[in-house]
């Protein structure tokens, strides 16, 4: 079995992950933070160890202000709900997922305004594009760290420096690059970052975050207990708590911490130079194959492991059923949850079959992914 | 052994100041906060030697980590504690 769909999530996980998630099931799965007990603290106190891991990736100086989400979804509503109001205006890029659009359309509903920054896929990033999409009620930049759909990587750090400059609250959407690219939220001026922990950092699903920067006030999505404050019958507003209401994940934050560790263990450089590895032979091999259309970038600069493709005019759908049934290759193929940025890469109306590799694919997986994609675009699809 | 008990509102800043005074050779537990040391809430507090107050003090401002009162523990069978600072009042 060849797994080419970690964009969704990733496959496999380090087995570091799933022991201590058992062990965690098995001897310490405990409510954190809400009683006094061995099994309750030392849950607790590896959730915590989470977070100090998850701050030394991202270089986050308060590893309090990261809250633990469900998923990125979650962090994304987080962020976007707890920050815009009626009369605000928000800008996003053309490649954004329905993670971002689909909360900011909701909120147009209340006097939210939206600008929409057009992106060239084969272009480089021009951040006029966004100075000019600037109002003065502009209250948040959010975009994508990297395109789930053509692996496009975005220039954050010029776009943080444009907010910082203008005031302007930077919220990154790092699902496609946690784990797999490097993320620093001082450097790169980042206010907000939303990460899910199943893709690149190996947790479970299940798992995510959001990055909260000191002193950013949200209102929170959510009330209840958070094990804090219990005297009070007012939602506590001190950083996680103000955002986690009801117990915790533990064992899929004691999986996303090993996760984090193997990754700090391996180095952020050493995973992206595996990754362009395996994306350039794939790219290389791709090039070669008749009628094979490679969506956006299709360089090695400024991308991810992900890449779209059609073959021919045969349905995005059909070539991944073959995929998965005739060789055993998982792929994902329709819109990705991106309307937005098939849009911008033309492709609504027929979709497009993604494969994402990561660190832990190989060579031979890539061989095979390619045998297939010539196989079907001769026309031999069973 | 003389100890000290430092509280908190939540579990977290506890959690952090657990491993920060580790790397700085000093322990800590964490403890469920005694009720007569607490708001009625359901707080955290660590238990610590009273030798290390200082460098905890310090420490847990340096991290700006909001605890709410020191207290010297005299006889825990008797509940009986000195406050040493509450944040309500000498701040």
């Amino acid at each position: 079995m060849i797994y080419l769909d970690n964009a969704a999530t990733s496959y496999p996980k380090p087995s570091t992950v799933c022991d201590e998630m058992l062990r965690c099931m098995k001897f310490y799965c405990a409510n954190p933070g809400r009683s006094g007990h061995k099994m309750s603290l030392t849950a607790s106190e590896k959730i915590y160890e989470c977070r100090e891991n998850l701050s030394q990736l991202f270089n986050i100086a308060n590893p309090l202000n990261i809250v633990f989400t469900s998923n990125a979804t979650e962090g994304l509503n987080i962020g976007i709900k707890g920050i815009l109001k009626p009369k605000d205006h928000v800008i996003i890029s053309s490649l954004e997922h329905n993670s971002v659009v689909r909360p900011i359309q909701k909120l147009m509903k209340s006097e939210v305004s939206c600008s929409i920054v057009p992106i060239n896929t084969n272009k480089a990033f021009d951040t006029n594009n966004i100075l000019q999409k600037i109002r003065e009620n502009t209250k948040l930049i959010v975009v994508t760290h990297a395109s789930n759909v053509t692996g496009q990587i975005l220039p954050i750090k010029r776009i943080g420096k444009i907010a910082k400059e203008k005031n302007i609250i930077f919220m990154v959407d790092a699902a496609q690059t946690a784990g797999c690219h490097h993320i620093d939220v001082q450097e790169q001026n980042i206010d907000i970052l939303v990460f899910p922990g199943h893709k690149g950092l190996f947790g479970p699903q299940g798992t995510g975050g959001i990055y909260i920067k000191e002193g950013l006030e949200l209102d929170s999505l959510k009330e209840g207990g958070t094990g804090s404050y219990s005297e009070s019958i007012s939602q506590p507003q001190i950083l996680p708590d103000k955002m986690e209401s009801g117990t915790l994940n533990t064992p899929g934050i004691v999986g996303l911490n090993e996760g984090v560790k193997y990754i700090l263990k391996n180095g952020i450089d050493e995973i992206i130079k595996r990754e362009r590895e395996l994306i350039e032979y794939f790219l290389n091999g791709l090039k070669e194959i008749n009628n094979v259309t490679i969506y956006g970038n299709n360089g090695l600069d400024n991308r991810t492991g992900t890449v779209s493709i059609n073959i021919g005019n045969i349905d995005c759908m059909l070539v991944s059923h073959e995929l998965d049934k005739r060789y055993d290759i998982m792929a994902r193929s329709g819109l990705h949850c991106s309307y937005l940025a098939h849009k911008t890469i033309g492709t609504v109306n027929k979709g497009t079959v993604r494969f994402s590799l990561n660190c832990l694919n190989s060579y031979r997986h890539v061989q095979k992914a390619l045998l297939a994609i010539k196989n079907i675009s001769e026309g031999k699809i069973t | 052994m003389k100890y000290n008990i430092m509280t908190f509102s939540s579990i977290n800043p506890p959690s952090r100041l657990k491993r920060a005074a580790s790397k700085k050779g000093m322990f800590v537990n964490i403890i469920r906060t005694p009720t007569s040391l607490s708001d009625k809430g359901c707080s955290y507090s660590i238990r610590y030697k009273e030798i290390d107050n200082d460098g905890l003090i310090s420490l847990a401002d340096n991290l700006k980590l909001n605890y709410r009162r020191i207290f010297k523990e005299q006889d825990k069978n008797n509940n009986e504690y000195i406050k040493l600072y509450d944040k309500l009042s000498d701040r």
